[in-house]
């Protein structure tokens, strides 16, 4: 064997160099030509991976519709109770209400006196992707189209809805912010016009619940349609006088105070002698108790969105 | 002047390893450049000056990593450790050139197997991140190739220049050959 010249380039040297050099040429090859298109076309031809990449399509797409059939039903729900109360059609709902869908964001907080909920109007998960023909991964447009983005998630004073009860009251968030607070039922500040049959009326929050942690309201402010000239001065022993509310019955609301849509299930009145532990008071209780809600639909009346920006436009 | 060649060059190779390291990844699999040129050191020059290049390449690694402190550094001493210690029993084999080349081959890759397989424990142990085992023996295959490769280019150009040989004086100055006392001109 021919010993090496001292100095001169051994075979161990250039192996060394060419492996030294040759795996982030390639890397560098992949990253800035066609290369890595063609690469990732090769590796996606398998049988194997195509299969997997179907059986998790499939997976996200089967729980996407479930979530947005989900919302759908809430939606009619609530569009159902509007038209219903209003005696418009569905699309008279459709041109005044917008409808929109958020998570109720899981916040730790094992108080039963809570009195705000939070929603966070951000998607959970990546849109989905399609895998094409050629080979390139496209998303998905957002299924039913309840997903607000940007801009259009609500500003203003709104209704919070699941399925047809009320859960609430928007608190409007600065733009940029993709999280909002929900005034709940249980707040002492919480404000809402109701009806039951002809008797109207306004419910205000009282802070409590009772022992399955509904929320209790009191009864303000009540008058008869037929009498509207009339208001009914409350008294000890609740439910006295012409609006008087008998027990177990719906209360709605009633839709003209510019928040909340009409029909939407705010709870039932309950007995007197409850009523009687706070103040004398007619009482209503809530009929959800939003502790374990997930998700909710924000209705957004379009005309108060309009209104809003149409003032802040004024006020410049 | 050994001491210093060899840390330097440990000392850069950690710095190769933290911004290179990316570049080299196959498969999700990263050689280690580090544990090469250490296994390698303790292979060819065991000694102080190993150890002291161990140690600062372990500390900056240490430094450099999001790692708790001392896993790198013991994972080295460990992988020196055990290098050197069958290099040193090597000495006593009797045999030709291929039996030591053979046996450099096996100190080199228990070496980095036993570093490969400490410093994910030591992790465990200290952060509790349970260690990816699947990867571990194509990284040591992968770093293996690397310490191979790597062992007679850092032999020729890192430590064999700075090991006292007869002929490697020849043409140097009379100064150079006064520092050694004559013995090997």
């Amino acid at each position: 064997m021919r010993a090496r010249r001292p100095g001169g380039i051994a075979v161990a040297e250039v192996l060394f160099l060419v492996l030294l050099l040759v795996p982030p040429a390639l890397r560098l090859v992949r990253d800035h030509t066609g290369f890595r298109d063609w690469l990732g076309a090769a590796s996606r031809r398998t049988p194997l991976r195509d299969a997997e990449v179907l059986r998790a399509e499939l997976a996200a797409t089967r729980d996407e519709l479930r979530e947005a059939h989900a919302r759908l039903e809430s939606l009619r729900d609530v569009v159902g109770a509007v038209v219903e109360a209003d005696g418009a059609s569905s699309d008279d709902f459709a041109a005044r209400f917008r409808a929109v869908g958020a998570d109720i964001v899981g916040f730790s907080d094992p108080s039963p006196r809570r009195h705000a909920l939070w929603l966070s109007f951000q998607p959970r998960r990546e849109p989905l992707r399609a895998v094409e023909e050629g080979g390139n991964v496209q998303p998905l447009a957002p299924l039913a189209g309840l997903r607000a983005h940007g801009s259009e998630i609500p500003r203003v004073s709104c209704a919070v809805v699941s399925g047809k009860h009320l859960v609430g009251r928007l608190v409007p968030s600065p733009a940029g912010f993709s999280i909002a607070r929900v005034q709940s039922l249980r707040d002492p500040l919480f404000r809402v016009r109701f009806r039951v049959g002809d008797v109207t009326g306004m419910l205000w929050g009282t802070g409590l619940a009772d022992g399955e942690g509904h929320a209790l309201l009191e009864v303000h402010h009540r008058t008869r349609d037929s009498e509207p000239d009339t208001r009914v001065v409350e008294s000890a022993g609740a439910g006295l006088g012409a609006g008087a509310l008998s027990t177990g019955v719906e209360v709605v609301t009633a839709g003209n105070d510019g928040v909340f849509p009409p029909g939407i299930l705010i709870g039932e009145t309950v007995p007197g002698a409850d009523a009687s532990r706070v103040g004398g008071k007619s009482l209503v209780r809530a009929a959800l108790d939003p502790a374990f809600l997930e998700r909710v639909v924000v209705v957004v009346d379009r005309t108060r969105v309009e209104f809003a920006v149409l003032t802040a436009g004024e006020s410049r | 002047m050994i001491a210093l060649r060899l840390v330097l060059i440990a000392i850069l190779t950690v710095f190769f390893q933290a911004l290179t390291a990316p570049y080299y990844e196959l498969a999700g699999v990263r050689p280690d450049f580090v544990l090469v040129v250490l296994a390698v050191y303790a292979l060819e020059a065991p000694g102080p000056a190993t150890w002291i290049a161990t140690v600062c390449a372990g500390v900056l690694f240490d430094l450099l990593s999001i790692a708790p402190f001392g896993c790198h550094l013991v994972a080295m001493i460990v992988v020196v450790l055990v290098v050197q210690q069958g290099s040193g029993r090597a000495h006593g084999i009797r045999g030709g050139s291929g039996d030591a080349v053979l046996h450099g081959v096996v100190l080199l890759t228990v070496g980095i197997v036993v570093g490969l397989t400490i410093r994910p424990l030591l992790l465990w142990l200290l952060s509790g991140r349970q260690p990816p085992a699947t990867h571990l023996p194509f990284v040591a295959l992968y770093t293996l190739i690397f310490a191979l490769t790597a062992l007679p280019v850092l032999r020729r150009f890192v430590i064999a220049p700075t090991l006292p040989r007869r002929g490697d004086f020849r043409g140097r100055s009379g100064r150079q050959r006064s520092k050694w006392g004559g013995r090997f001109s």
